[in-house]
This record gives structure tokens, sequence and C-alpha cells, in this order.
């Protein structure tokens, strides 16, 4: 389906269902992997026993250029979002539209790809190859990778003495060298210190506003989504509850009906954190 | 394939690093693919010794038969064994990037390719040492084990997605994969006279699939070859429906992978 030149993803009616009991849940793939190889329809659209929706009837369009937060209480369907808009899992129901010639670069697990054994710099060269990167380009990129991992001689050493830290900013690096159109990060950004993490927010400012690129990143650090969002998809039970361009309000709608639970004292901190944020502003 | 071309330095990254890892952390690193088929003929050895076993006429030395039937063995078991753990070996990574899945199939082929390889060469001059002779038969032997290691990846192949979803059956069929090895004349001559295990080992096509090549390098005779084009008839049939089996069956599996 054609879309305009400006939307980089267009999600429409997307569901995803999961099994909450992982006995009934092997049972039910071994149905569906003997009816998807007899050409058999899966009927994705209707749930059997002890399955939900995790994700349930989500449409919306991201622009080029957009940095999109999705906020939402553990369970609430993120990481599953991430995932198809990455291309790794499928929908059940719906289409995710991703724009013509577009590389999606995902961050989900830092340590994903990396092994302990080998050094940084040989660790460059497998991870980047996951992202599907050939030779040519690794060495081309690998001393902008080097330089901001900020990792300096360590990169000569294994990636098992590496702190978490360490890790997130190889892992950071090496996605960036693939110069993605969008990127995806869940939760990636929540470890390492705190210099790094600003720098990469404000790389991914840069990248979003000078070269129209678009970034989704799933955090429950809210600091984080006020320093860059531009929008922000607020999920719970698998719905999109609000879809709004308005950083404030999304954040403030988000504590009000998704932390309604959390301590008091927790809400109150939150709303005094995007108040302050406000009058910086 | 368009796809998976595209990924073929991260195949060779992967393999590279997975062929590596194993022995990273020995001393004796990559010595110790040559010392895992030694310890089986010193276990077979002394079974043999033991009186446990008639083998038959096997043409060269017992020592030398076991040793290189072994290692033909080994090549088709090792490779459906690294292939049926393809998915769950890299779950993370299929969790976390977008991979034709394809490539995690050819990644697994490649290393337990040179796993398997290294003994292979390293049996030859062995077998030599024991008073077999390599005549022209060397040059076509490497090519007469291809379909050994493709039937190890199609089963594989269907393996990789039943340990996923029916790990049972997984499981079981990794147990009758051990027993299969008993079936095929591997520990005893073709000839030998099994009673009523004989129709199975007829029936079986690793008894082609390894009896061929083996014979063409051990005594140049070519006794099962018309069997054996049969078998490689087939297989190509099995190579095709498992790869179909796979592909279609893995963008299901990726979301079951949370436990692996």
């Amino acid at each position: 389906m054609d879309m305009a030149a400006d939307i980089s993803i267009r999600l429409e009616g997307i569901s995803k269902k999961f099994c909450s009991d992982i006995k009934t849940n092997l049972w039910y793939c071994l149905q569906d992997v003997t009816k998807v190889n007899l050409n058999l329809s899966l009927k994705r659209n209707r749930l059997r026993k002890k399955e939900f929706w995790a994700l349930d009837e989500i449409s919306t369009s991201i622009s080029k250029g957009e940095v999109i937060a999705m906020v939402g209480k553990n369970g609430s369907g993120k990481t599953t979002l991430s995932r198809i808009i990455s291309g790794i899992y499928q929908p059940d129901k719906g289409n995710c539209h991703i724009g013509s010639n577009l590389r999606v670069t995902p961050i989900f697990a830092l340590k994903a790809g990396l092994h302990p054994l080998y050094t940084g710099k040989e660790n460059i060269y497998l991870k980047a190859a996951a992202y599907g990167m050939n030779e040519k380009e690794i060495d081309e990129a690998l001393d902008n990778i080097i330089t901001f991992s900020e990792l300096g001689e360590f990169i000569h050493t294994p990636v098992g003495s590496y702190s978490t830290g360490m890790k997130a900013r190889l892992s950071y690096a090496i996605a960036m060298a693939t110069n993605p159109d969008i990127f995806v990060i869940d939760e990636a950004l929540a470890v390492g210190d705190a210099v790094f993490r600003a720098k990469c927010l404000e790389h991914i400012r840069k990248m979003t506003k000078e070269r129209k690129k678009t970034v989704v990143y799933v955090t429950h650090h809210l600091d984080r989504v006020l320093q860059t969002a531009d929008r922000v998809l607020v999920l719970d039970k698998g719905k999109l509850i609000r879809d709004t361009y308005d950083v404030k309000d999304g954040l403030q709608f988000y504590i009000k009906n998704c932390l309604k639970d959390e301590a008091l004292e927790r809400q109150e901190a939150l709303r005094e954190l995007i108040e302050q944020w406000d009058n910086e502003k | 394939m368009k796809g998976i071309l595209s990924y073929r330095y991260f195949i060779q990254q992967l393999a590279k690093v997975n062929i590596l890892t194993r022995y990273k952390k020995t001393r004796l690193g990559v010595l110790w693919m040559l010392l895992s088929p030694l310890l089986t003929v010193v276990i077979w050895v002394t079974l043999h010794k033991a009186g446990l076993f008639q083998p038959g006429d096997t043409g060269i030395s017992y020592p030398a038969y076991v040793f290189f039937s072994t290692t033909l063995w080994a090549l088709f078991y090792e490779t459906y064994r690294s292939v049926s753990e393809s998915v769950t070996f890299n779950s993370k990574l299929l969790l976390s990037h977008r991979i034709p899945y394809g490539t995690i199939v050819i990644e697994r082929m490649i290393f337990q390719f040179v796993h398997s390889m290294i003994p292979l060469l390293l049996s030859l001059p062995v077998i030599y040492l024991f008073g077999a002779e390599l005549g022209a038969g060397l040059f076509f032997f490497f090519f007469s084990i291809i379909p050994l290691l493709l039937f190890g990846v199609a089963i594989g192949m269907v393996v990789a997605v039943l340990k996923v979803v029916a790990v049972d059956f997984s499981n079981a069929m990794d147990e009758f994969m051990r027993v299969v090895k008993f079936l095929c004349p591997v520990v005893y001559a073709s000839q030998a006279d099994l009673g009523f295990l004989n129709p199975i080992v007829k029936w079986n096509p690793l008894t082609y699939l390894i009896g061929f090549p083996r014979d063409l390098l051990l005594n140049q005779h070519l006794g099962l070859g018309q069997n054996y084009l049969w078998v490689c008839l087939g297989l190509c049939m099995f190579l095709l429906l498992s790869y179909r089996f796979f592909t279609k069956s893995a963008p299901l599996l990726v979301e079951r992978l949370f436990g692996n």
C-alpha cells in the first residue's frame, strides 16, 4: 500500500495475542505450525482458551523526524509493539507498513549478540553484521563506533570484563553505525552513566531534527521522555489509550490512568517533575 | 535466498565465533576435535576385545574401520544436532534482530562442517597407517559425503521446530538418533548378519549414505551405488520439504522463545 512520503511507520489495527499458559501456548503453536504447513487458515482474529490480546487494534502513523516515546506499565504491550515495528514479531491482525527502503534498527537486550570472550572490537564486527552490515561498511564505521562508545583502550579487552554501562555504550554505538532511518530503542538507555545517556539523547534529537530520522523508544523514565520526545503514546493492557503531541499532557494522562495504583508520593513526585520541566522550558 | 545472501558476512562472523568459542577456554584448543573421535575408537575397541560384537568382515582392521565409520557417523549426527539447536541456540538473537531464518541454519552447517571435516581429514592418515589403501576413490569420496551432511541438515531443520513446540518429541528424537547409530553399519560390516534387525538396516538410508562413501574410499567398491543414488534422490525432496517446513514455521516460533 502506498504511504505518504513523510510517513515512516503506519500501524493499521495491529493486534497480537499471547497465551497465559506455557504448555497450552506450545500446543497452540504446534497446531499453528501444522496448519501453516498445510496452507490452512490460522483464524488469527479469534482468541482460544487462555489467550489474551497483548495488543488490541493499535492504529497510528509516525512521521519522519519524530521522536516517539511509548509509555505504559509492565505488560501494557510496549515491547510487543516495538518488536512488530522491528519486524521480529508478526501481528495476528492488522498491518505494519514501513516506508519503502527505510532501514529499521532495533536495540532490545543490550547483551544480545555480544560475546563475552571476545574483545569489544571483535564484537563490533559480529553485532554490526547481525544488523546486516558487510565487512567494508563495518571497516568504514569502526573508528566512529570506537569514538562514540568512549571505550578507549578497553575496546581491545573481552566484553565479559565490561560493566553494564560499557556494554550499553558499545551496543548503542554499533546500532547507530547502521545509520538507521527508524531507530527502535526498548529500555536500552535505562542503564549506563548519566553523561553517556545525555549524549545519546542529544544524538537522538540531532538524528531526528537534522536528518529526518524516526526514533521510537520505550521507557519508564519520564525525565527522558520530557527531554527528547515530540509525541507520547500511552499503552495500557494492549490498547493505545493516548496518542498526543502534547508531551506534558500525555505524561499527566499516563500518571493519572496507569500509575493510579502506585504510592501517592511517587505520583506526586512525577507530577512535580513534569511541572518543573514545563517551568524551565 | 536473496535475504540470506545479503547476510553472508554475518553468517561468516557468527560461524567463526561459534567454532572458536568452544575452545576459547581450553589449553588444547582445536585438538579437542581430534580427541573426541579417538576416545570413541578406544571405547569401541575395548568393547570389541571384550567380545561384545561380531562385526563381520570389515575388509580392513576393525579399529580402523570403526574409527573411520564413527567419524562419518559424527559428520551426520553432529550436523543434525547442531542444526536442530539452531533456533533455541540463537533465541536471544532472534528476539532482538530481524534476521532471515535460513542464516541460522547455514551458520550451524558451517559450524559443524568445520568441526567434522578436521577429524575426517585427520582420520585419513590414521586408516592408511592401519593398512587401508587410499586410491582414486579419495577424490570422489569428499563429494559422496555431501548427501550425508545434507541428511543431517534436513532432519535437523524439522527437529529445530519441534525443539520449541514439542520438546518431548524432540528429546525422544535425540535419543532415537543415538540408537540409529547401531541400526546402520557403523560398528559392524555391511554384510554382517544381525538377525531380526536386517530389514531395518536394509531400509535405513544411512546404511547407504555412510556405507557407499566408506566402501568407495576403503575398498574402491561401488556395490551400494544404486541404492545410494535412490537415497540421494529421495533426500533432495526431503531437504526441500524440510526447508519449507522450517521457514514457514520459524516466524511462529520466535514469540515462543522467551523461555530459551
